[in-house]
């Protein structure tokens, strides 16, 4: 990656100021949280994707509720959610007469209605890539391409990797909110696992830090890569984020993110990147807590509280970008698989099939699209999963290819041609 | 830019199974011709413009200490270089606590409760104190442990046997770390697997402890078979799955601390799915009770595939990446051969061929931290500093890894994060050290006659005198910009601290 001229020409701290100066009167109207530096986002008329992983195989069940399958009942004796024409307080919001969704997902049931928001189900790996495993299905999910053991990189990586920056000169292409470069970002170029954005920045009280950090860095560009390129990344990613004031950031059109909790912290943070157009072009976050074996519940259970926060927080992040103007972005909320149709005791193992979302402004949403395989026990994978019937990549490839605007799209999943389902305008 | 799959990928691992594809056999050439350089930098084939930086001359008995210790101290160079590389590695596979009693006798004295029962420790208050206090424990014996291989193996095995601290508690996991992997961190694998199947910490880790013949929970059985055995391409099959999970059933612990066995693995007879199962190829009849599961645990024990899967994790965790195939192979059948002697393995890994031809392998960066503390060899005041601020912020709290496939052996995931790494000894140098760990840079330095003398007490102090040469030369360049004052004397020790060389061993 250090063989890219692209990426030798990061900009120096006195540059940014430069860049600056000259938008001196559009900064002067900017919110006071936004740094004096923005890049304008050169019309590349590109979406930024938020790829949103929830880590432990995340219900779909419980999330798009197939209310119109009987055998949904059958399996599920506990852990279903009820019809939305049933009397229980906690049942399910009628989607089209065959889905519907979690209670939980009441806040974003406008912007269903907007059309913005879209459910895809029954997907997942294609089928010889299917594993019960959290290791093996995350990994693949993430590298975006099965059964190879000697791939390294993300299905993010390889995107960057075969894209010009959407705006040149920015130092952060993408961010992993992650403690370590989650994979499907690995070897993405112009990109850092940070997991705290807001906090990222050098301890410690030194006279002369300038001239220490060249020194290190002059070190780094000699040394070579892969710590050539950290070095240079980090040193231009602190200058980059600590001219953002997240602090005293004001989401727009009145969002309100949920308090205390890391998934509604790391979109907040994006907005707050999103809106200061520094030149950022993907994030991946990772949501923990969805391996319910027990205690999943449907209403007051385990499921429902994060289910909750995942609504909360998409909601106010829609309504922030929507309150700013930017409707330029695609969040696309994923799990490596789902969990058995048919239940144990309070929970579901791990099982095959699940749904995914997409939420953005050019997302052709409102709607849950399916090739519903049902769940009567023989239409079953191995007779207790959920049947994929659309690749999960056929769902990201078109995304990238029409809203990232990458036409490389057999370089980003190799060896898969994918279906392209109109999830997305073009 | 022009996109070249073989460049981004990472380096794969050589599995003598799968027929070189073209890209593969590309890399190796490229790697080869890198293979001359001698710089610690020249790393993982992904060069393109690195310079080759001049190194002072590293023995392999040095290059050992690299390997298996946190970080080298002088008192580890001048031992190795009296006994020879061979008795040395005996020695570190022999020695017991006993033959580490200055510091055994520290960790029992500051920590009473590390070796007690879960019974004991369930209603000791504060429990969170009991809870840091366990997790210093470990950096401490990192640290100060003269058993530095002993440690160096605890840690992978931690990371083989993942326990999440935050889901089982830390009466129930302190038990798990000294009877499953304190205890055979050199010893045979089958009697670990066997401890680890039989410790409450890891019926409850992995829900096994809740699985019962009409809820059968197959958490524990996929896992012990996937990361724990044979590995995901061990050759098991879903159906292995599921009745193994049948086999572990009645696998648990006592729930209530106030019974007799409180808080300890137990079988209960009454969750058993009593059936006949099939495990690859066996038959186990039914009514085995609690045997069926030492049936499983003997099968896992002694398949090839498990002596594979942990000879290439073992290859990896002391060479780096890109195990040779004929190691594999002889590191397997030693294995098979000794009943899974680990020591034995580790003789077969661990020969000056073998460490003279391995690549530098990055530092994770809790090794980074300890390899810092080990050169400063200070009084620690506490741990609190390091792990929540540093630790904890890389990724690598301890039993703070989630999911149970343990942190990653994998340059990728710890190469992006240098900032924790710097700002440590950013931290540390701005004063943090001292208060902290008791260790005065100005003390060590003494006096400062020149920029020259300076830097080699800074290249004494952290890297036995081995610093590459490019890298003192920038040193002592910044301190002849100015007069010396103490201040650009902690500046310089920083800057040499976050070099390139230092990240990698």
């Amino acid at each position: 990656m250090s063989g890219c001229k692209e990426y030798k020409s990061v900009m120096s701290r006195r540059q940014f100021v430069g860049r600056g100066a000259v938008a001196t009167t559009a900064a002067l109207t900017m919110p006071a949280w936004m740094p004096r530096m923005a890049f304008g986002q050169g019309g590349t008329n590109r979406d930024v994707l938020i790829a949103v992983f929830l880590e432990g195989g995340a219900d779909g069940l419980s999330i798009c509720v197939p209310y119109g399958d009987a055998d949904y009942y059958v399996h599920r004796n506990t852990e279903a959610i009820a019809r939305p024409d049933s009397t229980d307080p906690n049942k399910a919001i009628d989607l089209d007469g065959f889905f519907g969704v979690s209670p939980a997902f009441q806040p974003l049931i406008d912007v269903f209605n907007d059309d913005k928001l879209l459910f895809v189900h029954a997907t997942g790996a294609a089928k010889n890539t299917w594993s019960r495993s959290h290791f093996d299905a995350m990994r693949w999910h993430e590298l975006g391409k099965p059964d190879d053991i000697s791939l390294g990189s993300g299905w993010l990586g390889r995107h960057l990797n075969t894209s010009s920056p959407s705006v040149v000169g920015a130092p952060l292409r993408g961010i992993s909110m992650s403690y370590g470069m989650m994979d499907m970002l690995a070897t993405a170029p112009l990109t850092l696992p940070i997991p705290y954005p807001e906090n990222f920045g050098y301890e410690g009280y030194f006279p002369h830090r300038a001239e220490m950090l060249q020194v290190i860095k002059d070190a780094y560009n000699q040394a070579g890569d892969p710590l050539k390129t950290v070095a240079q990344n980090t040193q231009n990613t602190v200058n980059l984020l600590n001219a953002i004031d997240f602090d005293n950031y004001v989401p727009a059109g009145g969002a309100v993110y949920p308090e205390n909790e890391d998934f509604a912290r790391a979109m907040r943070v994006t907005a707050a990147m999103m809106r200061a157009e520094i030149g950022l072009e993907v994030v991946g976050i990772r949501v923990g807590g969805w391996d319910t074996h027990e205690g999943q519940g449907t209403n007051d259970g385990y499921l429902r509280g994060v289910l909750d926060v995942v609504a909360k927080t998409l909601k106010a992040f829609y309504t922030d970008m929507n309150g700013a103007n930017k409707p330029n972005f695609v969040v696309a909320v994923m799990s490596e698989f789902g969990r058995k149709v048919i239940q144990n005791g309070s929970g579901c193992d791990h099982g095959y099939g699940n749904a995914m979302m997409l939420m953005g402004g050019n997302v052709i949403g409102g709607r849950v699209m399916s090739n519903w395989p049902g769940l009567a026990i023989d239409n079953l994978f191995e007779e207790q999963d959920l049947k994929v019937t659309i690749d999960y990549r056929d769902i990201l490839a078109e995304v990238i290819k029409k809203r990232m605007k990458n036409n490389n799209i057999s370089q980003v999943f190799p060896n898969f041609t994918p279906t392209y389902r109109g999830t997305v305008a073009a | 830019m022009s996109y070249q799959l073989d460049k981004v990928q990472i380096e794969p691992e050589i599995e003598e199974t799968k027929p070189q594809t073209q890209p593969i056999a590309k890399r190796r050439t490229r790697r080869s011709v890198l293979g001359a350089m001698t710089s610690a930098t020249a790393l993982l084939g992904m060069v393109e413009e690195s310079e080759a930086q001049s190194t002072p001359f590293r023995s392999v008995e040095l290059k050992l200490l690299d390997r298996v210790t946190y970080g080298p101290t002088q008192a580890d160079l001048t031992l190795i270089t009296q006994m020879g590389f061979g008795p040395y590695l005996e020695q570190q596979l022999a020695m017991t606590a006993s033959g580490d009693s200055v510091c055994e006798a520290e960790v029992k004295r500051r920590w009473p409760h590390l070796t007690k029962t879960a019974k004991q420790i369930y209603p000791i208050e504060p429990g969170w104190e009991v809870w840091e206090g366990f997790r210093d424990s470990i950096l401490y014996r990192q640290a100060f442990s003269k058993r530095q291989l002993h440690e160096k193996m605890c840690e992978f095995w931690r990371d083989h046997f993942n326990i999440y601290g935050y889901k089982v508690g830390h009466y129930l996991l302190m038990p798990d770390y000294n009877n499953v992997i304190r205890k055979n961190a050199l010893g045979k694998f089958p009697d670990m697997l066997w401890a680890s199947a039989h410790s409450a910490a890891m019926m409850q880790y992995l829900d096994n402890a809740s699985s019962y013949g009409g809820n059968p929970n197959q958490n524990y059985a996929r896992e012990i078979m996937e990361l724990h055995s044979m590995g995901v391409d061990g050759g098991y099959t879903q159906n292995d799955v599921v009745d193994v999970t049948s086999c572990f059933t009645g696998y648990t612990f006592e729930w209530d601390s106030n019974q007799p066995k409180g808080l300890e693995w137990i079988y209960s007879d009454w969750m058993h799915a009593d059936g006949v199962k099939h495990v690859l190829g066996r038959t186990i009849p039914a009514g085995g009770g609690i045997k069926d599961a030492e049936t499983v645990v003997r099968i896992l024990a002694t398949h090839p595939s498990t002596a594979r899967f942990l000879s290439k994790k073992l290859i990896r965790w002391f060479l780096g990446e890109g195990t040779p195939a004929t190691l594999l192979n002889k590191v397997s059948e030693t294995y098979m051969r000794t009943g899974g002697d680990i020591k034995a393995m580790l003789r077969d890994i661990l020969t000056p061929a073998n460490i003279t031809a391995a690549k530098p392998k990055l530092k994770r960066p809790g090794h980074l931290f300890i390899g810092c503390l080990r050169a400063m060899n200070p009084t620690v005041e506490s741990f609190s500093w390091l792990r929540w601020g540093y630790m904890n912020i890389s990724g690598q709290e301890i039993f703070g890894w989630a999911t149970p496939d343990g942190m990653p052996d994998k340059t990728t995931h710890w190469q992006g994060l240098l900032l924790p790494k710097w700002n440590f000894f950013f931290s540390g140098m701005s004063g943090s050290f001292n208060s902290q760990f008791r260790f005065d840079l100005k003390r060590a330095i003494g006096t400062r006659a020149s920029a020259q003398a300076v830097a080699d007490r800074i290249d004494a102090i952290f890297f036995l005198s081995k610093m590459p040469t490019s890298e003192k030369d920038r040193i002592v360049a910044y301190l002849r910009r100015r007069p010396i004052t103490d201040d650009t004397v902690r500046e310089a020790a920083a800057i040499a601290l976050c070099m390139p060389s230092y990240q990698w061993f």
